[in-house]
C-alpha cells in the first residue's frame, strides 16, 4: 500500500520457472495533492500451466 | 541508504514478509532507492506485504526480482 512519498515508483519483475505455481499481484494507492506512484509490472509466463492476477486500485483520498 | 535484499524459500517452506518504508521524525526529501531479489522453491509460499509510508518530500525507487520454481505461491500486495 502506497499513502506517503511524493513520487513513488515500484517495478517488479516475476518469472515462472516452473509449471504449477501462481502469482496474485494486488495493490492499492491512496494519494492525494500532487503525489504520484506507478507501478510497472513485468511477469514472465515462461512454462506453461501457471497462474497470474492482478489488481492495482487508486484512490484520491 | 541503498537497500539490497536477498530472500530465498526453500522447498516446500512458507514465509510472510512486511516491507516498511516510514519516514522518521522530522524527514525531509529524500531518496530510497530499494531492491529485492527473491527466489521461491519448487511447492513454496510466499506471502509479501509493502507499505510506503514515506514522508511526502520522499522519493521511493524500488524493485524486485522474484522467481518462482514448480507448484509455487507468491502472493503481494504493494
Amino acid at each position: 500500500m502506497t499513502s506517503g512519498s511524493n513520487v513513488s515508483r515500484y517495478q517488479p519483475v516475476i518469472a515462472f520457472a516452473g509449471e504449477g505455481s501462481r502469482v496474485e499481484a494486488n495493490g492499492v494507492n491512496l494519494l492525494n495533492g500532487r503525489q504520484h506512484a506507478d507501478t510497472t509490472l513485468l511477469l514472465d509466463h515462461a512454462v506453461p500451466n501457471c497462474a497470474s492476477r492482478e489488481i492495482f486500485p487508486r484512490c484520491d483520498r | 541508504m541503498f537497500t539490497r535484499s536477498l530472500l530465498r524459500i526453500g522447498r516446500a517452506a512458507s514465509a510472510t514478509v512486511v516491507e516498511s518504508f516510514i519516514a522518521a521524525d522530522g524527514a525531509k526529501a529524500y531518496q530510497v532507492p530499494d531492491f529485492l531479489v527473491v527466489s521461491i522453491g519448487d511447492g513454496a509460499r510466499l506471502d509479501h506485504v509493502r507499505l510506503i509510508e514515506d514522508g511526502r518530500e520522499a522519493f521511493n525507487i524500488s524493485s524486485a526480482v522474484v522467481t518462482l520454481g514448480a507448484n509455487a505461491h507468491f502472493n503481494t500486495f504493494a
